[in-house]
């Protein structure tokens, strides 16, 4: 615990729908420049874009998705953490820890910094962007219910035939 | 009733590869940001399949579960499909 030891990570933080698209921007500026006050370089930030979220938040039903990846310590995690969360626009964020104990110096930026998530590039504010992670949700919840009516018809059609013996006895 | 145990008819089951050891690249992107992947080890009602089902290994499973979690909590991969 004598020294501080630099990790590798990432967080996802939600913004509410009724942000507008330049005050998002400049709420990632403003953690940003939160990182670099905190002397956290960004290997990398992404945009998810505006996706439909999996259930409500805050009766928001959709959120707009942004991701940075950086090196710091655990009390610049910490505070980013803690700042997200007295921001209202915020709905929600999540902090990971990607690597351990990271050399600043041998660290590799280049590697880092190129790839990218599945969700990421998915531009800010398209609509078809939007609806492709909400599909599969609208089906398994139709799958879900189609199942449920089986079930139900199954349970009659058994109830009726226990009548029917019923009867015959 | 040891005749009758004998004679129950025992069904054959291939032994279930685990799919994140078998393919390396599904290995590689098993992450919460990565719903689409996730979703086909969760059932329509929102669940983790278990892995006596999915054939998942202890390991994998393990991992599976917790970017399952990490998922959910983001919004991203839902908890229920029913109640809302």
């Amino acid at each position: 615990m004598t020294t501080e030891q630099t990790r590798l990570y990432e967080t996802t933080f939600i913004v509410r729908p009724d942000v507008e698209s330049g005050a998002v921007d400049t709420l990632k500026e403003q953690v940003a420049d939160l990182l670099t006050s905190l002397k956290a370089p960004q290997v990398r930030w992404e945009s998810w874009g505006r996706r439909k979220l999996a259930f409500p938040i805050k009766k928001a039903t959709k959120g707009t998705y942004l991701y940075v990846l950086f090196l710091g310590a655990a009390d610049t995690a910490a505070e980013l953490e803690r700042v997200l969360k007295l921001n209202e626009s915020v709905l929600r964020s999540l902090t990971v820890r990607v690597l351990d104990d990271v050399d600043q110096g041998s660290f590799d930026y280049q590697e880092w910094s190129g790839k990218s998530t599945p969700l990421a590039d998915y531009g800010d504010d398209s609509d078809s962007s939007s609806d492709r992670g909400s599909d599969n949700a609208e089906a398994s919840a139709e799958a879900g219910a189609s199942a449920e009516t089986n079930e139900e018809a199954e349970e009659k059609a058994g109830e009726d035939k226990a009548e029917d013996k019923g009867e015959e006895g | 009733m040891a005749m009758k145990k004998n004679r129950r008819v025992r069904r054959f089951r291939r032994k279930k590869l685990c799919p994140f050891k078998s393919d390396p690249q599904l290995a590689a992107d098993l992450d919460y940001k990565n719903p689409k992947l996730l979703r086909r080890f969760i059932s329509e009602r929102g669940r983790i399949v278990p892995r006596r089902i999915s054939g998942v290994s202890a390991s994998y499973q393990r991992r599976l579960c917790r970017e399952i979690k990490r998922a959910r909590f983001l919004a991203l991969v839902p908890y229920t499909t029913i109640n809302h």
